[in-house]
């Protein structure tokens, strides 16, 4: 694993896909850990694990801005929940994972906003009247956007 | 078939173990490396592939007669399904091999610039690794001591990253 050069082992990490897969990577050696800001691409997910378990100093908004924070150039992002905590949060009332939040928007798409070609984004259903203040923001910022995908679940 | 006409030119590679290759051009032309000697006039007689041995170097040559044969996407758009299942089949069976070939395989597809395989190693390695804890991700990629964190940054790492754990 050693052998190989830098530019391999960042294309191995950008097929993961996972940027939870991406976080154990970094934990398993120097190598990930040291090139994963050169990814171009975060798919963020939220999971109960991350939901349930933590406190407020670590929500998904914190963990999602921690890792954006660290990347230079974002082309793609992928944010949302996972499918079997989608049916579990019909019932519950988390703006952590309200996503169309004008503050959180403000805090990490303008610094992304000129290479970001494709943003995927599935808000709880719970927030409603996003429209009027998310497409202002993405037509002033992103120019260069090409796939917009919101889902609501 | 390209194996079968013999009136195709050859070109000859030479591994590390001094074991040498005799292949078609076509399938020799799959490596962009390769294909920039023959273009340059540089490949005349035997082409000396001093860092690839001669195993990693016959499951190149596999891939690439194999890639050579199919028809390209380019060449006609709407080539029969038949043969893009049986290349994608062919490449999962490829692959099927332990991880110091794997990345034996990816070094040398590396030197002789051929994409596709460079992708088919990389997603091949990835693969392995979805879902695994570090633990898991070391012994799989068998990372050295060298290439551990020191560990003050494992453990501001395993902190930054304690969402991505069950």
């Amino acid at each position: 694993m050693d052998k190989l050069p830098e530019d391999l082992l960042l294309e191995i990490l950008s097929r993961l896909g996972d940027s939870a897969d991406v976080a154990r990577c970094r934990i398993a050696s120097k190598g990930f850990n040291t090139l994963y800001p050169r990814l171009r691409s975060i798919n963020l997910q939220c999971t109960s694990q991350i939901l349930w378990n933590h406190h407020s100093s670590s929500s998904f908004k914190k963990i999602f801005l921690n890792l954006i924070s660290n990347m230079p150039v974002v082309e793609s992002v992928c944010i949302g929940a996972e499918k079997e905590l989608k049916l579990a949060l019909q019932d519950v009332h988390d703006h952590d994972l309200y996503l169309f939040d004008e503050f959180f928007l403000e805090k990490w798409l303008p610094r992304v906003s000129v290479h970001l070609k494709s943003l995927s984004v599935s808000n709880h259903p719970y927030q409603r009247n996003w429209v009027s203040h998310v497409l202002p923001l993405l037509s002033a910022y992103c120019k260069f956007i090409i796939t917009f995908i919101t889902l609501l679940y | 078939m390209s194996t079968s006409s013999s009136s195709s030119k050859k070109i000859v590679l030479k591994s590390a173990d001094n074991e040498t290759f005799e292949i078609d051009e076509i399938v020799a032309l799959e490596s962009q490396a390769i294909k920039n000697m023959i273009e340059d006039e540089c490949a005349d007689n035997v082409i000396p592939l001093g860092n690839i041995d001669s195993k990693t170097l016959s499951k190149i040559i596999e891939y690439c007669k194999k890639h050579a044969e199919s028809p390209k996407k380019d060449d006609n758009a709407d080539i029969d399904e038949k043969a893009v299942e049986d290349l994608k089949s062919f490449d999962a069976e490829f692959a099927k091999v332990d991880m110091p070939l794997i990345q034996d395989i990816l070094m040398a597809a590396n030197f002789l610039n051929i994409d596709n395989l460079i992708g088919l190693m990389c997603r091949t390695i990835a693969d392995r690794i979805k879902g695994k804890t570090p633990e898991e991700i070391r012994k799989i990629l068998n990372i050295n001591k060298n290439d551990l964190l020191s560990p003050e940054q494992e453990a501001k790492a395993r902190e930054e990253n304690s969402w991505a754990f069950d």
